[in-house]
């Protein structure tokens, strides 16, 4: 089930709808930020190909990946993107943020031509990371997000943008360089979190607009069958600094 | 052997099959991971007091039996102390773990108490051995008294009395802390016992020194002190191993239903 309440669009990961009280809002703009290899990118699948089990066509833009690399990745998990390509209910572009922003007419970029052409409502970027690579200088780069932010939010297209944190472990400072957790409507933040020696992958929702949210770290579990969201870290402490230890009452526990 | 010296070696080797008796217990445990360490640790802490208590008891048999000369009193004494430093070792790691987690404190602190112990040996040294062992009717002492510099004494007690009032402390801390009825009663008894055993003697210590006055051939405080410290074992090993009646009222558990 991915469509768990109206207005909203279930992500196609059950524990990540749970913790957004039942997936995203229709129509925002949602940032998945994490460090390398935390899932960010098969949430992301999650999500499209959640929309098109749905009956919602989606387009998958990719800055990093080349296209036959991501349809063997999620052909390992059951996904037949070709396919569903081939049927008219998904566009996979790979290109460049420049050419993203570029209008092919006028009014009309690349990417609104693929939403129109497959009737897209769901729509992932993976990642904004490639647009702080673009040549122009910070406000113009913000307005020119927060612009197609609002355009795809008018066409009503739920949109996922992924966001590259550099840092592997400890405190993230900010996850961009022109404040595009800003311009989102909804955070979810993926980090590898320290524990006793070893490294676990966590996931927080950070932010979302307009609706209630599950506030704690919860473990996060990518398998051949894509991502799964497990317990949270109770009885643990300092997971945002990235070196989390277990709480005094938990330790308590064992040791008095 | 005089009446009391002989109380004074019963009482030993009483406080020492007790405070053996709690290591023994605690170490039975069932613990993975890095708070092995830790646990380890309070174990050697329980220990190291039990072993402390039986030398001194082993001491004053020695004597009695005319079989203690100054070179094995002395060798019993740094054999002693070597166990008071890892038994603070093994407490404070204890306590820095459980408050934060964090194993790094390990080698710093063993290191620490190995150059501790060290210059304790060379301060020995430094003070010469006494001529002859005598004994107070309580315990055993020499002569001459080592006339020591007030501040090698007052860094020695900061040192080695020091941080058991502060584990005392933070163990009560922990008491106000914990959720859980059973973590709360340990840690609060615990905490007071040590801060009633160690923390009045050191009371008494100073105001007895303050005021000139002769502890040692004291037969109240002697027989006072030793209650006390009997207390507080019986507390300490009470607060694992609480009676029936105690975990019927308190809602606590005993350590013998963790392992």
């Amino acid at each position: 089930m991915t469509d768990l309440a109206g207005g909203r669009c279930g992500t196609g990961i059950p524990g990540l709808d749970t913790m957004l009280t039942g997936g995203f809002m229709r129509g925002d703009a949602n940032l998945v930020a994490g460090s390398p290899g935390t899932g960010k990118t098969t949430l992301g699948l999650h999500f499209i190909v959640a929309g098109i089990k749905a009956g919602e066509p989606g387009v998958f833009v990719t800055f990093e990946y080349l296209p036959q690399q991501i349809y063997r990745d999620a052909l390992r998990r059951g996904w037949d993107l070709r396919k569903w390509e081939e049927e008219g209910r998904l566009r996979l572009l790979c290109t460049t943020p420049d050419v993203l922003l570029a209008e092919t007419k006028p009014g009309r970029t690349i990417l609104d031509e693929a939403v129109e052409e497959v009737g897209a409502r769901r729509l992932v970027i993976d990642s904004m990371s490639h647009f702080e690579f673009v040549d122009q200088e910070e406000k113009r780069l913000r307005e020119a997000i927060s612009g197609l932010m609002n355009h795809l939010r008018l066409q009503d297209v739920t949109t996922i943008v992924t966001h590259e944190i550099p840092e592997i472990v400890g405190p993230a400072v900010r996850i961009s360089n022109y404040g595009l957790e800003f311009l989102v409507d909804s955070v979810i933040l993926l980090r590898y979190v320290e524990l006793e020696g070893e490294l676990q992958k966590a996931i927080n929702v950070v932010k979302f607009r307009g609706g209630d949210h599950d506030r704690r770290y919860r473990r996060v579990h990518l398998g051949s069958d894509g991502m799964r969201i497990e317990d949270d870290f109770s009885g643990v402490e300092n997971i945002s600094g990235g070196s989390a230890r277990r709480s005094v009452a938990q330790r308590a526990k064992e040791l008095i | 052997m005089a009446g009391t010296l002989l109380l004074s070696a019963a009482y030993s080797v009483l406080v020492a099959a007790l405070y053996a008796y709690i290591g023994h217990r605690i170490g039975r445990r069932r613990i993975e991971g890095p708070a092995r360490m830790a646990q380890r640790a309070f174990v050697a802490w329980w220990y190291a007091l039990g072993a402390g208590s039986l030398l001194a008891a082993l001491r004053i048999v020695l004597y009695d039996a005319d079989h203690l000369p100054v070179w094995l009193y002395e060798a019993v004494g740094q054999v002693s102390l070597l166990l008071t430093l890892v038994a603070l070792w093994g407490l404070l790691y204890y306590l820095i773990y459980l408050y934060t987690g964090s194993e790094r404190v390990l080698a710093p602190l063993t290191v620490f108490y190995a150059l501790f112990y060290v210059a304790l040996l060379l301060l020995l040294l430094w003070v010469g051995s006494p001529e002859r062992i005598t004994d107070n009717g309580w315990s055993l002492q020499v002569e001459p008294e080592p006339d020591l510099p007030s501040i090698v004494v007052v860094l020695f007690l900061v040192f080695l009395v020091g941080p058991q009032i502060g584990a005392s402390v933070a163990f009560i801390r922990l008491a106000f802390r914990l959720e859980g009825r059973t973590q709360k009663y340990r840690a609060g008894v615990v905490g007071t016992s040590i801060l009633v055993w160690f923390g009045l003697t050191l009371i008494v210590g100073a105001v007895a020194s303050a005021l000139k006055l002769d502890l040692a051939g004291n037969v109240v405080w002697q027989v006072v002190s030793r209650l006390i410290g009997l207390a507080a074992a019986t507390m300490i090993l009470m607060a694992y191993l609480p009676p029936a009646w105690i975990k019927r009222r308190l809602g606590v558990s005993s350590i013998e239903d963790e392992t």
